[in-house]
This record gives C-alpha cells, sequence and structure tokens, in this order.
C-alpha cells in the first residue's frame, strides 16, 4: 500500500464514521424527544424505553414479532432507497405494496391447483411484477412529462388502494362476508411459519429478505447498474452528458424499487391473512420512507433500520396497553423526529466541528506550555 | 333565471366551498415556495389544523377562537419544519416527509389526552361552527396574495428570495428572515386550510381528514405556475373534480349498476395526475427553490 | 500621510493599515498597508486564492478583520454589514452578477431600496425616470427597464449592476473581475464609462488579473500574493511582464507555452469533421457549420457567449443526448456518428474536457475515483461485465493526481474539496486517461490561477505536439491566439471568419465576434 493509497483509506473511513456516528446522534436525538413527549403525557420516559425494548426483543415470541414487522420494513425499505439513490423521492411503496398484494391474490386465485414447488415463487413473481408496473408508472411519468415524483407517487396511493378495493370487492370478492374481502387463497399458497420462535408468523422469508438486502446491496456497489444509480441522484446534466440514460434510470430504479414493495404480499398475504383485504398494510409503506431515510439511501443500513422501527412498531403496540394515555400513534412521532434529528446534517456538522476545535485548541495549548 | 340558480346553487358555491381549503393551503406554500424553501408539509399543516380548531371550537363553542387555534397550530408546525430547513440545513423534501409523518401522530395522541377516543373528535355543535365566514377571509388572502404579488415591495422581495437569494442578500435583505416568513405564512394558511375542513365544510375532526388534500394544493401550486391568480383558478379546477365526485355517485352511466365508488374515489386522483401530466410537465419553479440560503 | 488634514484631496479615499485575517491555520491577508486616492482607478492584482476577494470583503463590510485598520475617508470603518457599507458611499460588483434572470431590470436594481410607499405600492414610474437619467448622465446608452434580465447582453447586465450602485450614490465603486466575459468592443465601451465615472470624482477599486487592461486603465496598481502586499506603484512606473512576476513569484509565461512543433504532412486527414450541420431546438441557435481538425492541430472556436458555440460542443461531445432536430453530418475518423451516444465517441477515441465543470463535467458529492468513472463507464480497463473495479479506479486516479498535481493527492476525497484549478486539472486529466486521439475542450481555465492555467495550456500544447486533432472553445481571446492553429468565430449560429494563425489580430477577431466584417 503506498502512503498515498493509506491516506485514501484513511478519509474514506473517517467520512463513514461520521455518517455513523450522525446517524445514531440522530436517532438518539429523536429517540429522546419522543420519550420527552411521553412523559408530557404523565409517563416516565424509562418506564416507556422499558416498555418498548421488552416489548420487542424480551422473548423470543417478541423478537419473532418485531422480526414479522422488519421483514415488510426492509421490503419497503429497500423500495424507497434504490429510488433515493437516483435522487428521486419514492413515497408510493403504500401503492406499490397493495397493488402488489392484489396482483399476487389474483395469481393465486386464477391458479388455485398450481403445483407446490412452484405456487410460492410465482406467486411472489406476481406480486413484484404488480409493485414494478405501479413503481415503474411513476417513473415513466417523470421521464416523460417530468411530473414531480412526490405529487404523482402520493396520488396513485390514493389511486392503488381504490384499485385493490373495486377488485376485490368486484372480481374476487369473498361471498361469505360483506367486509371488502376477497376470497381465500388455496393451502399451497401458504407460507409455513418457523417453529423456534414460539409460535410468530415468520419462516424463510426472513432469510429471503436479509439475502436480497444483501445481494442487492453488493450489486449496487459494485454493479454498473449501481455506478449510473448514484451518478444521476448526483448530478443529472454531467451523467447524461457521459451517456448516462437518466429517464431510464428513473424508470428501473422505481420499477425496481416498487417491485420490492409489492413483494410486501409475501408477507402480509401469502404469510398471514391469505387472501386480501383493507388494512392488511399497517402503513409499511410510509414506514419505509422513514427506515430508507435513517439508513441514509444505502441498503445494506435498511437492514438494521428495519430493525429499529419494527422494534419500535412492536413496542408502540404494546405502549398502548399498558399504558392510560399512550398509543400506538406515539410510534409516528418518534418516526418524524428521527428522521428529522438523522436530516440535520448541518446540525451535526456544527458539532462535529465545534469538538474538532474544542480538541485544537487543547491540542495548542499543550504544544505551547 | 332557474338554469342561472341551479348552476350557482349546484355548482358554483359547493365548488367555492370545497376550493376554500385547497386555495388556503395552496396560496400558504406559494409564498413558501417563492421564498425559496420547498414546501411538502402543507398536508400535514392542514390536519393538525383541522384537530386543533375542532378542539379549541368544541371546548369554547367559538369558531373563531377554533380558527385561531388552527392557525396557531399550524405556525407551531411550521416552526419545527423551519428550523429543520433553515437553520439546520436539512434537505427540504426529506423533512417535509418528516413532518407529516409527525402529523399524522399529533393528533391521535392529543385526541386521547383530550376526550379519551383515537378517531374522530365529538360533533361540534352548529354556533361552533361557521356558515360563510371563511369564505370572505379567503377572498382577503387571495386579494392581498395577488397584489402583493405584483406591487409591494414585500413581494418583489419575497420573488427574489427565491429566484436570487444571493442578490437579495447583496441588497441588504435577509433571505433568512425572508425564508421564515415563508414558512410561516404556509403553516398559518394551511392552518386556515385545516381549520376550513373541519368546522366550515364538516363539523367535526376525523382521522386523516385532510386526505391528501395537502399534495393536492401543491399540484395546483405547480399547475398554477407558483403566481396567485393562476393558482386559485387550479385549485377550483380540483374543486370541481371533487364536486363531480359527489355528483356522481349512484348514478348509472352505463348498464343497470351504478359506477363503483371506488372509481369515483379515484377521481379528484387521477385527475391531478392527467392535469399535471398533460399541461406543465416543466414549469418553471423559483430558481432557487431548495437551496440553502446565502449564507 | 499628508500633513495638511483640512485638504480633502489629500485625504485617501479608501486606506488600508495592517489588516490581517486568518482562517484557521490559512492566512488570509497579513499585515496588508496602502492607500487608494480619491477619483482614481486602482487595481488590485493577484492569483485566485491570493486574498484580494478576502480583503475587499473586509472593506465591504460582509467579514471582519482580525486585526488593522481601514480607513475610509479618514475615518475608521466598523462595517458590520455591506449595509453599512453601502450607507457610506461603498458599493461592489461582484464578479458573478447578482441578476434575477427572470425579473426585470428596473426591479433588479431597485431591490432593497425601492421608491415610494414601498410596502403597498413600488413607484417604479419614479424609479424609471431617474435611472434614465443616471443611464444618460453617465454615457451608458439603456433604456430596456422592463426587459427580464435574461433577454439582455452581458454587457447590458454588467451595466445594471453599476446603476445599481450609483442608484445608491456610491462614491466608491469595487469591481471584481469586471472583463472577464465581456467581449473586446464592450470592454472598450466598459473602460469609456469608466473613464466618465472617474471624471465624476468617483473612486474605482478593479479587482482583475488580465495585466494588459490594468496597466492600460489603471492610475495605480497593488499587487498580493499570498496574502501579502508584494507591491504597489504607479501604472508608469511598471509593466506587464514585471506584474505578473511580482504575482506569482517567478517569470511566466503565458504568451510561450514552448514548442510549436511544425508537421511535416500538411495534408493530413481530418480526424473530426463537422459538414452542414444544423442543431434546431435547442438553447442557442446553430446553422449550416462546416470544419475539420486534423491531428496535430489546435482549432479555437471564439465567439461571445450565447452565439452557438455552446450549443455545438455540447452536441459534439454527446450527440445522442441533443434533443432538437439535426441536420447534417458529423464525422470522426471517417465514420458517420451524427446521432452516437457518448460511449461510442469515447471509444474512437475522444476525450472530453466540458464546459461548466461544476454542474457537466463532475459529481461533487462523490470520491475522485468515481469521477474518473464518469464518462468511461463502458471503458473495458474499469468494467468487467457489470462490475466496476475500483481499485484500478483508485489506483489509476492516485496516479494521475501525481502526474497533473492534482491536490490533495487523494482518490477518496469529494470533487467539491478541490479548488477550481485542480477541479480543472482533474477533467483534463480524465480527458487523457485514454490516451485519446482526439481531443474536445472547452473553457479549460475558467475561474483557475495563473499558476495553473500556464500549467494546463502548456498540457494542451503538448498533446497537440503528439498528434491529438484538438477542438478548443474559449472565451479568453489570449487562451485561444496563444494555443491555436485556427480560429473559428462562430456569431448567429455560423462561422463568420476564420483566422489563420500568422493573421491572429484581436481586434479584427472581436469584430467578427460581434458580427461585423474584416
Amino acid at each position: 500500500m503506498t502512503n498515498g493509497f493509506r491516506s485514501s483509506m484513511l478519509i474514506s473511513l473517517r467520512m463513514s464514521l461520521r455518517n455513523i456516528a450522525k446517524t445514531f446522534l440522530g436517532i438518539g436525538t429523536g429517540l429522546a424527544l419522543g420519550l420527552l413527549v411521553a412523559w408530557f403525557a404523565g409517563e416516565s420516559p424509562f418506564h416507556v424505553l422499558k416498555i418498548l425494548l421488552t416489548s420487542a426483543f424480551g422473548s423470543s415470541y417478541s423478537f419473532g414479532m418485531t422480526l414479522f414487522y422488519a421483514v415488510p420494513l426492509i421490503f419497503t425499505g429497500i423500495a424507497v432507497a434504490i429510488p433515493y439513490r437516483a435522487g428521486l423521492f419514492n413515497i408510493g411503496a403504500e401503492g406499490q405494496l397493495t397493488i402488489g398484494s392484489i396482483c399476487s391474490v389474483l395469481f393465486c386465485v386464477a391458479f388455485p391447483d398450481l403445483g407446490t414447488p412452484w405456487a410460492i415463487p410465482l406467486a411472489a413473481i406476481a406480486a413484484f411484477a404488480g409493485g414494478a408496473l405501479w413503481g415503474g408508472l411513476v417513473g415513466w411519468l417523470k421521464a416523460r412529462r417530468g411530473s414531480h415524483e412526490v405529487i404523482t407517487t402520493i396520488m396513485l396511493n390514493f389511486i392503488g388502494a381504490a384499485l385493490a378495493s373495486y377488485i376485490a370487492l368486484y372480481w374476487i370478492k369473498d361471498p361469505m362476508t360483506q367486509d371488502v374481502e376477497s376470497i381465500r387463497i388455496a393451502p399451497q399458497y401458504f407460507l409455513k411459519a418457523w417453529n423456534f420462535l414460539e409460535g410468530a408468523p415468520i419462516g424463510w422469508v426472513v432469510a429471503f429478505a436479509v439475502l436480497a438486502c444483501l445481494v442487492l446491496d453488493w450489486v449496487l456497489h459494485f454493479g454498473s447498474f449501481g455506478y449510473s444509480l448514484k451518478a444521476v441522484g448526483s448530478n443529472e446534466r454531467a451523467s447524461e452528458l457521459a451517456g448516462i440514460r437518466k429517464e431510464k434510470i428513473w424508470i428501473q430504479s422505481m420499477a425496481l424499487g416498487g417491485g420490492f414493495a409489492g413483494l410486501v404480499g409475501l408477507v402480509t398475504v401469502l404469510g398471514h391473512a391469505h387472501r386480501y383485504k383493507i388494512g392488511l398494510s399497517a402503513d409499511f409503506g410510509f414506514m419505509g420512507i422513514a427506515v430508507a431515510l435513517v439508513a441514509r439511501g444505502r441498503i445494506l443500513n435498511v437492514l438494521w433500520s428495519a430493525l429499529l422501527f419494527a422494534a419500535l412498531q412492536k413496542g408502540a403496540g404494546d405502549l398502548e396497553i399498558e399504558t392510560d394515555t399512550l398509543t400506538r400513534d406515539l410510534v409516528y412521532w418518534i418516526q418524524g423526529l428521527i428522521i428529522l434529528g438523522v436530516a440535520a446534517e448541518s446540525m451535526w456538522d456544527g458539532l462535529f466541528h465545534f469538538i474538532r476545535k474544542v480538541i485544537h485548541q487543547i491540542r495548542r495549548g499543550r504544544a505551547t506550555s | 333565471m332557474q338554469i342561472i340558480d341551479y348552476i350557482f346553487s349546484a355548482w358554483f358555491f359547493p365548488v367555492l366551498r370545497v376550493s376554500a381549503p385547497l386555495m388556503f393551503a395552496a396560496l400558504g406554500g406559494l409564498w413558501c415556495e417563492r421564498s425559496g424553501v420547498i414546501q411538502i408539509g402543507l398536508e400535514g399543516f392542514m390536519n393538525v389544523g383541522a384537530f386543533a380548531a375542532a378542539c379549541v371550537a368544541l371546548s369554547t363553542h367559538n369558531p373563531w377562537l377554533g380558527w385561531l387555534a388552527g392557525m396557531a397550530a399550524g405556525l407551531v408546525l411550521a416552526s419545527i419544519y423551519g428550523v429543520s430547513v433553515i437553520r439546520f440545513k436539512s434537505n427540504q423534501i426529506v423533512a417535509g416527509m418528516a413532518i407529516n409523518i409527525l402529523a399524522i401522530g399529533i393528533p391521535p395522541s392529543f385526541s386521547v389526552w383530550l376526550f379519551e377516543s383515537t378517531s374522530s373528535t365529538p360533533q361540534l355543535p352548529v354556533e361552533a361552527t361557521f356558515s360563510v365566514a371563511p369564505l370572505w377571509i379567503l377572498l382577503v388572502v387571495v386579494v392581498l396574495s395577488a397584489w402583493f404579488f405584483s406591487n409591494g415591495a414585500w413581494g418583489l422581495r419575497m420573488i427574489f428570495a427565491g429566484e436570487h437569494p444571493e442578490a437579495l442578500e447583496s441588497s441588504g435583505v435577509s433571505v433568512t428572515w425572508k425564508r421564515w416568513q415563508g414558512v410561516w405564512i404556509a403553516g398559518i394558511l394551511a392552518g386556515c386550510a385545516g381549520a376550513t375542513l373541519s368546522l366550515y365544510l364538516s363539523s367535526s375532526y376525523s382521522r386523516s381528514m385532510s386526505a391528501g388534500r395537502g399534495f393536492i394544493a401543491l399540484a395546483a401550486l405547480i399547475l398554477g405556475r407558483w403566481r396567485p391568480i393562476p393558482t386559485v383558478f387550479a385549485c377550483l379546477l380540483f374543486g370541481v373534480t371533487e364536486i363531480l365526485q359527489t355528483r356522481l355517485q349512484g348514478v348509472v352511466i352505463w348498464g343497470t349498476e351504478p359506477v363503483p365508488v371506488q372509481w369515483i374515489q379515484m377521481l379528484p386522483y387521477a385527475i391531478t395526475i392527467f392535469v399535471l401530466a398533460g399541461f406543465v410537465g416543466r414549469a418553471k419553479a423559483p430558481k432557487a427553490l431548495g437551496t440553502s440560503s446565502a449564507n | 500621510m499628508s500633513k495638511n488634514k483640512t485638504d480633502p484631496q489629500s485625504i485617501p479615499e479608501i486606506e488600508f493599515q495592517k489588516v490581517s485575517k486568518r482562517y484557521g491555520d490559512c492566512i488570509s491577508n497579513q499585515d496588508i498597508s496602502f492607500s487608494v486616492k480619491r477619483g482614481s482607478i486602482h487595481a488590485l492584482v493577484g492569483e485566485n486564492g491570493a486574498g484580494k476577494s478576502t480583503l475587499m470583503k473586509s472593506l465591504f463590510g460582509l467579514i471582519k478583520p482580525d486585526s488593522g485598520e481601514i480607513l475610509v475617508r479618514g475615518r475608521s470603518t466598523r462595517y458590520r454589514s455591506s449595509m453599512d457599507a453601502m450607507k457610506d458611499g461603498i458599493g461592489m460588483v461582484h464578479q458573478h452578477f447578482m441578476l434575477a434572470d427572470a425579473e426585470s431590470a428596473l426591479d433588479n436594481i431597485i431591490l432593497g431600496s425601492e421608491p415610494g410607499f414601498r410596502w403597498f405600492r413600488i413607484d417604479r414610474k419614479l424609479a424609471r425616470s431617474r435611472l434614465q437619467e443616471l443611464s444618460d448622465r453617465n454615457a451608458f446608452g439603456f433604456s430596456k427597464w422592463d426587459s427580464p434580465v435574461r433577454s439582455l447582453s452581458v454587457g447590458e447586465q454588467q451595466k445594471l449592476e453599476i446603476l445599481k450602485l450609483l442608484y445608491r450614490n456610491s462614491q466608491c465603486l469595487i469591481l471584481d473581475e469586471p472583463t472577464a466575459v465581456l467581449t473586446p468592443q464592450e470592454i472598450d465601451d466598459f473602460f469609456k464609462n469608466l473613464v466618465q465615472l472617474k471624471a465624476q470624482g468617483k473612486t474605482i477599486l478593479l479587482i482583475s488579473h488580465k495585466l494588459r487592461e490594468v496597466m492600460q486603465f489603471a492610475d495605480r496598481i497593488t499587487v498580493i500574493r499570498r496574502g501579502h502586499c508584494i507591491a504597489d506603484r504607479e501604472a508608469k512606473d511598471t509593466n506587464e511582464s514585471e506584474l505578473a512576476e511580482l504575482m506569482v513569484g517567478r517569470k511566466i509565461h503565458l504568451d510561450d507555452l514552448g514548442h510549436r512543433k511544425v508537421f511535416a504532412n500538411a495534408d493530413r486527414p481530418a480526424q473530426v469533421e463537422v459538414r452542414g450541420l444544423t442543431l434546431l431546438g435547442g438553447v442557442e441557435k446553430v446553422s449550416n457549420v462546416s470544419f475539420s481538425v486534423a491531428p496535430g492541430e489546435i482549432v479555437g472556436v471564439a465567439g461571445i457567449h450565447g452565439n452557438g458555440q455552446s450549443e455545438l460542443f455540447r452536441y459534439l461531445i454527446a450527440p445522442s443526448v441533443f434533443s432538437g432536430e439535426v441536420r447534417g453530418n458529423y464525422l470522426v475518423d471517417k465514420k458517420i456518428v451524427t446521432r452516437s451516444v457518448p460511449e461510442h465517441l469515447h471509444a474512437c477515441g475522444i476525450g472530453v474536457v466540458q464546459e461548466d465543470r461544476q454542474v457537466e463535467g463532475l459529481l461533487m458529492h462523490e470520491s475522485l475515483s468515481e469521477n474518473l468513472f464518469l464518462g468511461q463507464q463502458k471503458d473495458p480497463r474499469y468494467l468487467k461485465g457489470f462490475l466496476v473495479s475500483r481499485q484500478k479506479l483508485a489506483t489509476r486516479m492516485d496516479d494521475l493526481n501525481k502526474r497533473f498535481d492534482i491536490r490533495p493527492h487523494s482518490h477518496a476525497v469529494w470533487a467539491s474539496r478541490l479548488s477550481g484549478g485542480n477541479q480543472q486539472k482533474l477533467l483534463l486529466a480524465r480527458a487523457l486517461d485514454h490516451s485519446p486521439k482526439i481531443l474536445l475542450i472547452a473553457q479549460p481555465t475558467r475561474g483557475v490561477d495563473i499558476g495553473a492555467i500556464e500549467n494546463i495550456r502548456k498540457r494542451i500544447l503538448e498533446e497537440r505536439n503528439n498528434g491529438c486533432a484538438i477542438l478548443l472553445v474559449s472565451t479568453e481571446l489570449d487562451e485561444l491566439t496563444s494555443l491555436s492553429d485556427r480560429i473559428l468565430v462562430f456569431f448567429n449560429g455560423e462561422i463568420s471568419a476564420t483566422f489563420q494563425r500568422k493573421e491572429f489580430d484581436e481586434y479584427a477577431i472581436g469584430k467578427a465576434m460581434g458580427g461585423g466584417h474584416a
């Protein structure tokens, strides 16, 4: 290693450490502020923290449930993170996962007699395709018409929800109930749970999600597609002049992200409800935004960011039960505050600058004395 | 005479009523974005404003106090946003989404603390609601916006804050202060929008009652090219789609069954996309929108 | 210092006394002392980063010096903001104009000092008459007060900037690199205006690196180098080369960049050819342009900004990206590339230095090695299958950093950390990375200090001598005259004149740039 190379690596390392520190500080601040709110509501912040921690990690079952919440968040986190690298804000994970879910149910209903080894993977592909279509549409609108993705994704969220309800109600309705529910899917499509987590409905989907994360991170980091994403996100104009088709990247990144959002259907439909119904999602799409932003758009970080928010989600549920004044809505407070904390770049930069100045002064003082 | 009467009562006034929250929010967003700060938090401001207005109107039986509460709530939330993006230079879209997420949690939490329920607030008595006052307030706001946009020095400076902040700064006017003004106006007007929702268009607050209006207001702003009068017309257009939505319910267009309610629900949102994609596409936003201030 | 304190003429308009300012470890100004006489044109010269801007910012109230005094008309000043300086009659025109494109000339000038009962209604009529009076008095010849700034020429925009100061009764005008973007004719006009202003008793502080102009028009010249005031003398007591040497600390040969190889075979086949090229629907118009570039030749492209050269250049480096209609042909090595993608051009052996380094050339928030990859994404040296070999990029970048003296020497720093000159060197290094036979270069030394300018121009000449075919688009006329074998002048989207090296004449070229004929 030449000297130049070594100093370069040191610089990269320092930058990574700074980013990690900033993220932790941001999360810590958000959490602290959220606990402060709890305190205003009359609960002891320590009590709240304890409930959150035991609820998320207290027993194997709890941990299993946390993982159960984490898997969809990994998917929607990826769904937001991939376009984020290309400079796009995918607020539409909610709609993408809805369309993905309804597509997988449609597939299951259309092919009720499909054999065992093929059933689940094909249903998964249907889910991915549905989400990819819904996401790719946004990318296409931006590429061809210049429509801002923040608005189109949100509009498509509403449209997607209505569309899915329509399909569930008019095409594949369950005749036994009045609710907006589709008929049940055939048994070979059910995802089986693992046994060692005491009944938490978690199966191989966890492994799949983690693996997908790792592979995707590796591919985006070392592959040319990943480079193109990064370049377009960094400087559209320069990338365009260098030969990268930014319109193609927009469509591809939104489609890829949307597809992963669609895979949430694996967990909610195939793994849990075994049908489509309203309320399957529990805001996974929206939370994916928080997950991706805290992960700073890095796919690898989505893993533990999803775990963090899943723990919060699980804990919030118990908060509602175990306290009088707090509901699971506190988790939105905490999420919003965490994002604000992580996004407050200049606050942390200022802090580091201040610390560096202080260290500098100390060193100078020591040198002269 | 009868047809004029019909147009007025069945279309003009309902459209005006329904567009009112959009117009408040869109004008708030206009001044904010004109000063150079992206504003996607209108939805959150509106929602919290609606809730605050309903709460205060309920307890004081006075819609005006409720209105003020709505404005105040919007102002508080906008200040949090302002601190994030102006003081700490956070990415404005990220911070805006964070505020929206935060705003989802605020009304239910307060609702539990005050009323012990997380869904709608109790119904407001008649004297706590408005019958027509918000429309007058809206008129004043529209006229003021349009006037100051072209005439006053204040409007000119706001425009420069978004077009060329360095030029404004070097002429001795603080860009930061102008951007704070923009953010606060967005908060106040979006709060008014929320109050209009819960005190005028209905008489209670229900969960997530803004239903995406904050974003539709943003679309109206883009459609109106960040100018007051065109933006107001864009809001009216979206108001028409909303009225269309209610008129089409139960109506039979083809076959024997009425149009499924889901298609009607989609209408405003689908039209928003069509309009955005069809007309505007590459509108000219204020040049320095989204960049941090000159210093 | 004059003993007679009551004589206003003897009190210097501005006096710097041992002004110092440091930023952390970096000394920006050290004990700078000199004075500026009222009613004179005083030039401040120095390299980028020498400390001139810092000094002027201290004068203008934008920053506060650590020590020393700045006296204005004999009184010590403690400006807390530029508004204080303005109230004291000191105004500054920055190098990059502070004008909002979409707004009218009038609004841009009166911003912040609007007449009338301004909170209710700005009295634009009053402003218009006042400005017209100012314009006439100073022979500006301007009257398009309601036109949006983007429709005005650069020379006119500069007049607006000066009018801003005159409108606010500035007595002392600080002008930062005022002629950087003007044509020779506009420069003439500008200096005529300056002389007129001087005749009215205004004091003018000129910051410039254009030594020839400074010598021609300034009364007194102060040289700043590395934060110190190196020299302060009357213009008649010095000359250009002495100034250049004082600025840099060594002898500079900007006009003599080295040996120009004469190629034996005068009829070398063209490497790059453009035949009847017309570009419609872009930002600027290009019509029926034809030229060719042979190996070992530098073809310079001159023209006032906005006459089509930039559009043509953008097209030449990325034909497929141009969104309008293309007529005619573009050939490289006899092969048609009229609608080719940039990767194809790269594979044909073309290296590119983009016109606007921050907007078109670099990924500012990425490392240098990531930037090296941009434009070479399909290059088999770095791309194996669909995997990017970052190791190779890193080592190659470190290598290039050393060869081109790009500081900091590390491949991992972000491009935004580099100074303008180093960023420009990075672009050149990247362009030369795959040993191209053809170079398409635009504005290679814009915003770059004089030491790096010499360095970059020498490199370009070196490549020419190695047989490279080079197209050079630049607004710096002396750059074109010192480097090119031929100069093509663009006016209104067409080539209006061609000059061979032996007939280079700045005035004739300038005239052709303005649309006149030889």
